[in-house]
């Protein structure tokens, strides 16, 4: 596994094939005082502000972003995300309220989430993409005329396929749903590929899937002989009672795996992608990742918060400059999609339908 | 890379429209627009000036779709007459960031301790009653779901128990309340109401207690029941819930996973105020002379019952288990600084 990100971005050179890895140029410090004003004037305009904070905040991690000498934009407009905000909210708050409420509604109402859930993930990759920009060339998310079709085959009908099969399909379904979103995505005109991965996916699956037994037979070990020491009447014994406390630790250690598990089919994914002839490698270890979390989760609870800008920061950075490109014929080769010169009106109704629904990517 | 190779000019990247190519360029500032490498002007009215957000990455879009990169850039787009917006500066203080700290924290703490309190109040003033009741019945569902805990206790006793409920109550509310029995060891001696006005008390509390005793707890319960405790406890530990996912939640993953701590915390805190509220009520009703045909009631009989209740062997063991319980950490009071109220009003103390 290609691991080494010992490579020079001072030669900056990018017509040469060579590797490189991202950079990440965000600080705490820098971002700071830009999260605050967000905070205040999202505050102060009772939400609204929010997209325009999203934007802000976007183009500041973009823009921090350095491959092969060249920054990332995000050209988002914060009434897009505006309007996307306003969707979601329309459609969610009633849903929570008739399910607060037990309202038979509810069933009806999340039966059409669930039917409009694969149009939004389509919607939502569109968006994400098409404001991404690197070296002056837009991302994109297919608008062939099957994507529709594939998501709703992907997103609905798979994972009712992973129903009845009582979950032994569940990973090839969520490998079927990556290598799908990969492969519509586009860098300008060329496309983005996924190679397949479902061994992987499988066997990351199975060490998941053990560790909630693990768990879940830890749970039952405790309170098992409890409910029974309590059915015949018998006094509880401390050791009983002491039991209890190995549960918080139990649950420790099933949220350590999962965020690891996490991690390596991030990997998974990233390793096999390849956009033409370039690949990507990703030298995320779990020891150092799962540490990052933990500090970063002490560094909010004792700040109260305010570390936020820092924690933020500090992920990105080790997310990003573990991650490098292999560029054998270099980054200068690729051109705008066509879809782009659809024209302004075509651009403008594009932006508006659409809708940023913050599915993170 | 130096920005500068002399005073007015810099180094760029320019970016043909769609195309992906680098092409290093020498950036100059004119009167009539951008000079790039000495020979190209892009007129100032055809291009877009781009400000950082933070750093010190300077865009210029041309119309024809071509990019300009500039690292540093911010004179140049000074020469072409780009003066900085109010929300760059802004995003640029420190001394506004530091200042918003306090603010922003004294905000924070106000929702936290008075806002969600509030509001979760307000939101349950305005819950139609049949909510609550749906919430009751699948809570009444889940305790008596298992047959091997029907209660063991004695029809006769369980009506006299209830009319002295109905009469606490009085005819016009009576309808809202109800008894429940419930035999549970693992529960032990305790009693406990639900949003709509159910009352559960378990087997084992009734074993130790007798009815003038369990009358006062009674007193006690139905204060919950008419200050709407269980709503509102439910509705302002989810307001805090959400208000801490908001604060810390999204920016670690185990933020998600041990932001109920402190929601824990004031949540007990909440519990004590209710148990306090109750108590009042509990203490108001017993020192009440009773009517003519009613059992006799005193403060002193909730003192015994919750003395009773706390010197029993299962309430020992869970505290023994425990250890010392630091006052806020605990749900009820602590004991004898709860009935200091009762003993002062109890005539002779027993």
């Amino acid at each position: 596994m290609p691991d080494s990100v010992d490579v020079s971005n001072a030669a900056d050179s990018p017509a040469q094939g060579s590797s490189h890895a991202f950079r990440f140029h965000g600080t705490g410090r820098e971002y700071f005082p830009i999260w605050i004003v967000n905070l205040l004037l999202t505050i102060v305009t009772l939400g609204v502000y929010s997209a325009w904070a999203k934007v802000r905040t976007q183009r500041y991690f973009h823009e921090a972003t350095e491959l092969a000498g060249a920054r990332f934009g995000y050209h988002a407009r914060p009434l897009s995300i505006l309007i996307g905000r306003i969707i979601v909210l329309v459609l969610f708050v009633p849903y929570i309220i008739l399910v607060k409420m037990q309202s038979p509604y509810a069933l009806v109402f999340a039966l059409l989430l669930v039917l409009a859930s694969p149009w939004l993930v389509v919607k939502a990759l569109r968006f994400r993409l098409r404001v991404t920009s690197y070296r002056g060339v837009r991302f994109s998310f297919s608008h062939e005329k099957g994507v529709m079709a594939g998501a709703y085959l992907r997103f609905l009908g798979l994972p009712f396929l992973g129903g009845l099969s009582l979950g032994l399909l569940f990973p090839y379904v969520i490998h079927q749903q990556y290598r799908w979103m990969v492969d519509n995505s586009r860098y300008g005109a060329t496309p983005l590929r996924m190679a397949p991965a479902v061994g992987r996916f499988y066997l990351l699956s199975v060490i998941l899937g053990a560790a909630f037994l693990v768990f879940g037979g830890g749970i039952a070990a405790i309170i098992i002989p409890i409910a029974q020491a309590a059915k015949v009447d018998a006094d509880m014994s401390a050791v009983h009672y002491a039991t209890f406390l190995l549960i918080p630790f139990l649950y420790a250690g099933l949220f350590l795996v999962a965020i690891a598990i996490g991690l390596k089919f991030l990997q998974t994914v990233v390793e096999r992608t390849a956009l033409s002839d370039l690949s990507l490698s990703a030298g995320w270890r779990v020891g150092p990742y799962v540490l990052l979390q933990f500090t970063n989760f002490l560094l909010m609870i004792f700040t109260l918060g305010i570390a936020y800008p820092w924690v933020r920061c500090r992920t990105a950075r080790y997310m990003l400059e573990r991650v490098t490109v292999h560029a054998p014929t270099g980054l200068d080769h690729f051109v705008a999609g066509a879809q782009d010169e659809t024209g302004a009106f075509g651009d403008q109704a594009a932006a508006f339908f659409d809708i940023d629904i913050g599915i993170g990517f | 890379m130096t920005p500068e190779t002399t005073s007015s000019d810099w180094t760029g990247r320019l970016y043909r429209a769609g195309l992906s190519r680098a092409e290093t360029v020498m950036v100059r500032a004119s009167p009539q627009g951008l000079v790039l490498d000495g020979e190209r002007t892009v007129p100032r009215h055809t291009l877009t000036i781009v400000p950082p957000v933070g750093g010190d990455y300077w865009r210029f879009e041309f119309a024809n779709g071509d990019t300009l990169e500039v690292m540093g850039g911010g004179p140049l787009a000074a020469a072409l007459g780009h003066t900085p917006g109010l929300l760059s500066r802004l995003e640029g203080s420190w001394r506004l960031a530091l200042a918003s700290v306090p603010v922003l924290l004294g905000l924070g703490a106000a929702t936290w301790y008075w806002g969600v309190p509030w509001a979760a109040d307000l939101a349950a003033a305005h819950t139609p009653p049949w909510v609550e009741q749906k919430l009751t019945d699948a809570g009444l569902d889940l305790i008596f779901r298992n047959e091997k805990e029907r209660t063991t206790i004695d029809p006769a006793r369980q009506k006299r128990l209830a009319d002295i409920l109905a009469d606490m109550v009085g005819a016009r509310e009576g309808d809202a309340f109800r008894l429940h029995f419930l035999n549970s060891p693992l529960v032990g001696p305790n009693a406990f109401a639900l949003p709509g006005g159910d009352i559960v008390v378990t087997d084992q509390l009734l074993k130790i207690l007798d009815d003038e005793e369990v009358a006062a707890v009674l007193a006690h319960e139905v204060g919950h029941v008419r200050h709407r405790h269980g709503l509102r406890l439910a509705l302002r530990a989810s307001g805090l819930s959400v208000l801490a996912a908001v604060a810390v939640g999204d920016a670690s993953t185990a933020g998600h996973f041990l932001v109920g701590a402190p929601v824990l915390l004031l949540n007990l805190r909440f519990t004590r105020e209710f148990e306090a509220e109750a108590d009042a009520d509990a203490l108001a009703w017993l020192s009440h002379s009773p009517g003519p045909h009613e059992p006799p009631r005193s403060p002193c009989a909730f003192a015994r019952a919750l003395r009773k209740i706390v010197d029993s062997p299962e309430v020992k063991q869970a505290a023994a288990i425990a250890g010392h319980i630091p006052s806020w950490l605990a749900t009820h009071p602590m004991t004898e600084e709860r009935l200091r109220p009762f003993d002062a009003a109890c005539p002779a103390k027993i």
